[in-house]
């Protein structure tokens, strides 16, 4: 019972089914408690009525997009201080920028990280 | 006029914790324009001391003249930064040597946080190295909130016992003592100040 009390809880915001899975699967694996949304607006929904330990966010999401879900996020009391992993694309440094001014703990290239140092990012900042 | 000059060049990205150069490379200079960076050292026996943190519009190496080479930079958060050749500034301030004031400037704050760094460092106890470095933290990314002054970046205990040169154990000790005499707090996730004055009063 304390060890479920105890799981760190992550929220994966990823419309790429197969790596949404993948990540919720390793993090799962590895003792967190997690959950995710394949939209912002569905992430952001569950962000705020969950309040996680960590959103790992893709930039680039159907409709509202990682830039303006993160924005929003931001805004509230509970978001401001949430650590957010941005998973982004090796051609999306602009994005990659802006998301920095608006307050990121990091940033991912997916095509370059491995899942295991992806959960050791993830085990240092909330440990 | 750093900032124009150097923004005529490709930015580049970092994560955090990457290596952004070595003083090796020497030919080249970087203009912080988003994020914070540290310098610094290690000794022979592997112990590292952070001697500054550079913030953003700061150009390094600080001491791009010399063939010192034993001098590291890593991000301490997710950085942007821009890159030129160093024969580039120099033409530069040659053109126009208004640009020499900044440098001056840049480097005469540099000087003297590296020498409070040390006088802590040699002089200081182990408590005395954590709330200076919470106090530079507090310089970098304090920022003033309803009640208290919160360091608004989600830093570890490991990242702090890189900045002190202390072992991540002996920054726990140190940091619990901090909270029991409630002289810092986690607010959100980060570690916010309630009094700054009391905080500073520790170095005394």
């Amino acid at each position: 019972m304390n060890k479920i009390n105890n799981q760190k809880k992550v929220l994966v915001i990823e419309d790429e089914t197969a790596l949404s899975e993948l990540l919720s699967e390793k993090f799962a694996h590895e003792g967190f408690k997690v959950r995710s949304a394949e939209s912002a607006e569905t992430g952001i929904k569950l962000a705020l009525q969950n309040h996680p330990d960590l959103i790992l966010l893709d930039l680039i999401l159907p409709q509202m997009d990682g830039l303006t879900m993160l924005k929003k996020l931001r805004k509230d009391n509970w978001g401001k201080g949430v650590p957010v992993i941005i998973l982004s694309n090796l051609n999306d440094q602009k994005k990659v920028s802006e998301a920095m001014k608006i307050g990121v703990y990091d940033f991912l290239v997916k095509s370059n990280v491995k899942l295991s140092d992806v959960v050791e990012e993830v085990r240092e900042v909330l440990s | 006029m750093l900032d124009t000059f150097f923004k005529q060049f490709k930015p580049l990205i970092f994560r955090r914790k990457e290596t952004i150069t070595g003083s090796d490379n020497l030919n080249h200079i970087f203009y912080l324009n988003q994020g914070y960076i540290r310098l610094y050292t290690i000794s022979k026996a592997g112990a590292e001391l952070t001697l500054h943190i550079f913030s953003p519009s700061s150009v390094f190496p600080i001491l791009w003249n010399t063939q010192i080479n034993e001098y590291y930079f890593e991000s301490l958060t997710p950085v942007e930064v821009y890159s030129c050749e160093t024969s580039r500034l120099q033409q530069l301030i040659k053109e126009k040597p208004d640009t020499n004031t900044e440098l001056i400037q840049q480097l005469s704050f540099f000087s003297q946080k590296a020498i409070n760094k040390l006088e802590f460092k040699i002089l200081g106890d182990a408590y005395q190295q954590v709330v200076a470095t919470i106090l530079d933290l507090v310089e970098c990314f304090g920022k003033k909130d309803e009640k208290d002054t919160v360091i608004s970046y989600w830093f570890t205990h490991q990242d702090i016992a890189s900045l002190t040169g202390l072992s991540r154990e002996r920054v726990t000790i140190e940091i619990n003592n901090l909270l029991n005499k409630k002289l810092i707090a986690y607010n959100s996730h980060f570690i916010a100040i309630p009094n700054l004055k009391s905080l500073k009063s520790e170095l005394q």
